[in-house]
Order: structure tokens, then C-alpha cells, then sequence
């Protein structure tokens, strides 16, 4: 059965793999952005 | 169902060839308000505060 998208589950979850790393690293620079800005003046 | 394990269904959903380039423009669009919100908030406004480190 086609699903809404058109991707079969293989290409489904291949793409989420890529997805994950790519929304990982973003997720690491903006926890490294939080820090400095954590050691610059806490807002807490 | 269940996350995350099921999270790869959403591209069963949507099609990424199609709406990835939109989700980066409403992340790109989520990341400028937010800046400009901590920028316009002054406490945060990074433009503005002199480098105290440069400074010396």
C-alpha cells in the first residue's frame, strides 16, 4: 500500500537517520550557544 | 505507536523532496525571532554589550 508521501518505509527511515543526525548536531551548537550565554550573564 | 521509535512515520506523511526545505525556512523564520526578541530585549543584547575581554 502507497503511503501519503509516496516514500517507502525503507526510504522512510533512511531519511530519518540523516534527520536525526542533522536536528543532533543543531541541537549540540545551540546547547554549546546556551552555555556561553549561561557563562555571560545566567538568566536564572 | 510509539515515540521515538516510530518517529520515522512522519515521512510517510510528508514528503521530505517536498517540505524540507519549509521546515528549514520556518526553523531559519523561529531562529531570526527569537534573536531579534533577546536583542530587542536589552539584558541579552549581545550587539551592544562591549567585549570586556577585547577591551584590555
Amino acid at each position: 500500500m502507497a503511503s501519503l508521501s509516496g516514500l517507502t518505509d525503507d526510504e522512510a527511515k533512511e531519511f530519518h537517520e540523516q534527520f536525526k543526525t542533522t536536528f543532533g548536531a543543531f541541537v549540540a551548537v545551540a546547547a554549546v550557544a546556551h552555555l556561553l550565554v549561561l557563562a555571560w550573564k545566567p538568566w536564572f | 505507536m510509539a515515540n521515538p521509535a516510530d518517529d520515522w512515520k512522519i515521512w510517510l506523511v510528508i514528503n521530505p523532496a517536498q517540505w524540507l526545505v519549509p521546515i528549514w525556512i520556518a526553523v531559519l523564520a523561529t531562529v531570526v525571532v527569537i534573536h531579534v526578541a533577546v536583542i530587542g530585549g536589552g539584558k541579552y543584547n549581545f550587539l551592544a554589550a562591549p567585549a570586556a575581554v577585547a577591551a584590555k
